[in-house]
């Protein structure tokens, strides 16, 4: 039957080109699927094991979370390295760190955990990012549908998500820099969902032989002052202003948030002060980079999980108000 | 360190080598408040902006009694008042004011000549403010490492 062969053999680019451009949805959808997978984290009920890697750096991590009455409550038990237990409900985080002979309890703000890594205001990432569709894998024994979120600048990191085809739960995220090497990866290894709402889980393992100390380093009230950072890289906005009590020093060290949305990026302010060794130049390591300057009599340091020179030009765009 | 204050406040003082009043000043109820007290006065003489504060009601009350009080040749009045303005010349003024707004915008900025030349960040040097960041930005997956040394109990 050769016209039968010659026909499939016709018909093969076609099929192939099909295959590798199917699954092109529009835009919309995949933004749509986004929005699934930045509520499915913060609404759904899961248990499960997940993993993240930095350089050589790894660390196992055990989730609990549960939707009820409005309210998240989750636990996560770091499993490897120092012991370590975070809480949270909403927006208030307990942090339980073992440090050598006592256990001391931080107390953070909201901050977007793993799974819940994509805010659920989509809006300034939309300007940051365009969406595409790779294709379809498996993780953690369930099927995900992995979407590319590639930067519309080189001020940022592309990502790529893996979101629970049934649930829409972020099973796996990781960060690529600009030749598409990843630089950080964070995914369940193992994931279920609960249908139990008992919160008898939401308590730390407490150590009876251990004094517990509240950690009082921070001053989480908002602050402002005479500091201005003219021209921020496209897309990034301040998103929040904190004091630091750094111990052993006389003066608080000022942080300056900055968020394009995903990525985040610190300014820290400091006045120099007699004794102290200014720094100045960049360092890269892993995802984050790092650039030291002195200013007027401070010394600037900008860190955060973005590309070199996003650091560096929110660093030279520091100035003073008279 | 009262003496040491108004020594600096008078111009008697080199601004530059004052940087243990500074510190005192700023630490100290009791200097801090002098520092005040000798700016509101500077305040009333020059009849420039308010600060609120009981001393500077009770000068104001004054003033209105006796308004000639702020003119030069209102010396031979001098009551409880003038007797200390003859150690605020225009002069040593100028100096407070510059103080002053030294103190405000940035003390430290004073001794920046006496601050070694920036060298380049080596290996840990930044470690604390990496940790930092990751504590308090959003979206920080890197908060699981957290094995740099920083936080209280260490």
């Amino acid at each position: 039957m050769p016209s039968k062969f010659d026909f499939l053999r016709a018909c093969l680019p076609a099929l192939l080109l099909a295959a590798i451009s199917q699954p092109a949805f529009a835009e919309d959808d995949l933004w749509a699927t986004m929005q699934k997978t930045a509520s499915a984290a913060r609404e759904l009920n899961y248990q499960g094991l997940f993993i993240y890697h930095n350089g050589a750096m790894i660390r196992s991590v055990q989730i609990t979370h549960i939707y009820e009455g409005g309210r998240e409550f989750t636990r996560n038990v770091v499993l490897d390295g120092r012991p370590r237990e975070v809480f949270s409900e909403g927006d208030d985080i307990v942090i339980f760190n073992a440090k050598n002979d006592k256990v001391v309890i931080e107390k953070r703000r909201g901050q977007n955990l793993f799974p819940a890594m994509l805010p659920t205001q989509l809006h300034p990432l939309k300007q940051n990012y365009k969406l595409k569709f790779v294709g379809q894998e498996r993780i953690a024994g369930r099927l995900a549908q992995v979407i590319d979120m590639v930067p519309n600048d080189n001020l940022r990191y592309q990502y790529r998500i893996w979101s629970d085809t049934e649930f829409g739960l972020l099973l796996k995220m990781s960060m690529l820099d600009t030749e598409g090497h990843t630089l950080e990866q964070i995914g369940f290894n193992q994931v279920a969902m609960l249908h139990t709402k008992d919160l008898d889980w939401f308590q730390p393992k407490i150590d009876t032989s251990k004094p517990y100390v509240m950690d009082d380093t921070t001053d989480l009230t908002h602050t402002a002052d005479n500091l201005v950072v003219a021209n921020l890289p496209t897309g990034y906005k301040k998103v929040d202003q904190i004091q630091l009590k750094v111990p052993g020093r006389t003066t608080q060290v000022q942080q300056l948030i900055f968020s394009d949305g995903l990525a985040s990026v610190s300014l820290f302010v400091e006045p120099m002060v007699k004794g102290m060794q200014p720094r100045v130049g960049k360092k890269t390591m892993g995802s984050t980079n790092v650039y030291a300057h002195v200013l007027n009599g401070y010394q600037l340091v900008v860190v955060g999980e973005v590309p070199a020179q996003t650091v560096e030009q929110i660093a030279q765009q520091v100035t003073f108000k008279k | 360190m009262k003496q040491q204050l108004s020594a600096l406040v008078d111009g008697e003082v080199d601004v530059e080598r004052c940087e243990h009043i500074f510190l005192a000043a700023k630490s100290t109820g009791e200097v801090a408040q002098a520092w005040r007290d000798y700016h509101v006065i500077r305040d009333v003489i020059r009849d420039d902006c308010w600060i609120e504060s009981e001393m500077t009601s009770r000068i104001m009350a004054r003033l209105d009694d006796e308004p000639t009080m702020l003119a030069p040749q209102a010396m031979a009045a001098a009551d409880k008042v003038t007797h200390i303005r003859p150690r605020f010349s225009k002069y040593s003024w100028s100096i407070a004011a510059s103080v002053a707004a030294a103190f405000f915008v940035g003390m430290f900025v004073l001794n920046q000549p006496e601050i070694a030349a920036p060298t380049q960040i080596a290996d840990n040097d930044t470690d604390e403010y990496v940790v930092a960041h990751h504590n308090y930005a959003p979206n920080s997956a890197t908060y699981y490492m957290h094995n740099v040394a920083y936080n209280a109990g260490e």
